[in-house]
């Protein structure tokens, strides 16, 4: 059960700040973060990650908007992120994640111009307890409580310009997660299915911005395939759907019409299993369904990597 | 023993002078490239948008006029982005905002800042 647990984690960790979209998120939610699953008793985990992400297309409902109101030509960015666990007991697990933007980038198509956010982003910290676990069955569900806490709460300036929020680095806003995690192993087919759902409520900012809450299900589905060898002693595919659906977003308790969206993704994954408990996966972001309120940038694609390892404190 | 002495003592002499001479001088330099302590601001003399009204779409230039030397400018839009720096700007609309949006801009110069703003319309 630890094996596949382990290597769900991976995924889900990445999807972190997977949520930027122009003019309605910082693109660093709460979304997604803290999915290191339950260690057992003294175990401490520690994972980094690296996301890209791009968008270029601009969408109206669920169609693709080709007019002239869009002012963005293409929006990345760049994001690592240190995640890292503990199990106080066999029981309840603490977590802590926080990252950093390499980048933020918005080219407008104004004279080839372009804003860049960088820095920080937020940090969340989160308790994981276990709800049920019955070892005969292979089933267990347990829940993660945390909060968002900002780095700063000023908007950043950048040669004395406030850039917009969709590009700071942070969200400059507390938040609350809530997730639960469905988990159902078949050891005997070295399988595991993973239902993930998470409620992320923001709180409104210094400046009376307040993001929409989120609101995500993710199915995953992983087969531990093993190895043996110097190299590597097996690796996981996994192949998750992912729904969310974000609220609109408010300014001064107004909402912001062109904010929120539900958006599908497929999202596949592969976890190579390494010599001293070294993890490494890497994952793809599709999306397949996405529609939006209004018109809005949509993701075209995203890629994370990452890797982690466990100790015994 | 005495030559001794003040052998040693002119060098230590020596030492200090060129030590003072240092930090004096990179005092200086420090102080003729700190555009802090060579700024002032006189005035805020105006802030203007060559449009006050936008379609989405639509930019518009926005320049600030202050009287002063080695003035700062800080712009803030209330939603979308700025373009460029110093005393002229370009704001860009965005399809999320329409409505009126408030551009802020803080001239500041040594310890004087002063805040003007004003507010452009965007349509639906």
């Amino acid at each position: 059960m630890t094996r596949s647990i382990c290597i769900i984690i991976l995924l889900i960790i990445t999807h972190k700040t997977a949520n930027s979209q122009c003019c309605a998120s910082s693109g660093n939610p709460i979304g997604s973060t803290v999915n290191i699953g339950l260690l057992d008793k003294h175990i401490f985990r520690i994972a980094a990650f690296y996301r890209f992400s791009s968008y270029d297309e601009y969408y109206i409902g669920d169609k693709k908007y080709s007019g002239n109101i869009g002012s963005v030509e293409k929006a990345i960015f760049n994001y690592v992120g240190l995640l890292s666990a503990y199990g106080i007991s066999d029981r309840i697990t603490l977590e802590l994640e926080t990252g950093y933007f390499i980048n933020k980038t918005h080219f407008y198509k104004i004279n080839d111009q372009k804003l860049t956010g960088y820095g920080l982003a937020d940090a969340v910290i989160s308790v994981r307890p276990r709800i049920y676990h019955n070892p005969d069955k292979q089933f267990e569900i347990s829940c993660t409580f945390g909060s968002n806490i900002p780095f700063s709460r000023d908007l950043q300036q950048v040669n004395g310009v406030t850039l917009p929020i969709d590009l700071q680095p942070s969200t400059v806003s507390f938040g609350l997660v809530f997730q639960s995690n469905i988990i159902k192993e078949n050891s005997f087919r070295s399988s595991s299915f993973l239902l993930l759902t998470r409620i992320e409520k923001y709180f409104e900012t210094k400046q009376g911005y307040t993001f929409g809450n989120s609101y995500s299900n993710s199915l995953f589905f992983s087969k531990f395939f093993f190895v043996e060898n110097q190299f590597l002693q097996g690796w996981t595919s996994v192949l998750q759907i992912r729904n969310q659906i974000r609220g609109q977003n408010s300014w001064s308790d107004n909402p912001i019409k062109a904010t929120g969206n539900c958006s599908f993704f497929f999202i596949p994954q592969i976890s190579l299993s390494l010599p001293h408990k070294w993890n490494f996966s890497m994952l793809v972001d599709v999306p397949v369904y996405q529609y939006f309120n209004e018109i809005q940038l949509a993701k075209k694609i995203s890629y994370a990597i990452s890797i982690n390892k466990d100790f015994i404190l | 023993m005495i030559k001794n002495v003040f052998h040693f003592m002119n060098k230590k002499i020596v030492l200090f002078a060129l030590c003072v001479f240092i930090f004096l001088g990179c005092n200086k330099n420090e102080n003729d490239n700190d555009p802090e302590r060579d700024s002032y601001l006189t005035h805020f003399e105006s802030l203007k948008a060559e449009q006050d009204t936008l379609k989405r779409g639509e930019s518009t230039v926005i320049k600030a006029v202050a009287i002063g030397k080695n003035i700062k400018y800080s712009w803030t839009a209330s939603e979308g982005p700025i373009l460029g720096e110093g005393p002229e700007v370009k704001y860009v609309t965005s399809p999320c905002c329409y409505g009126n949006i408030t551009i802020t801009c803080i001239a500041s110069g040594g310890n004087e800042s002063v805040t003007k703003s004003l507010i452009i319309y965007v349509l639906l």
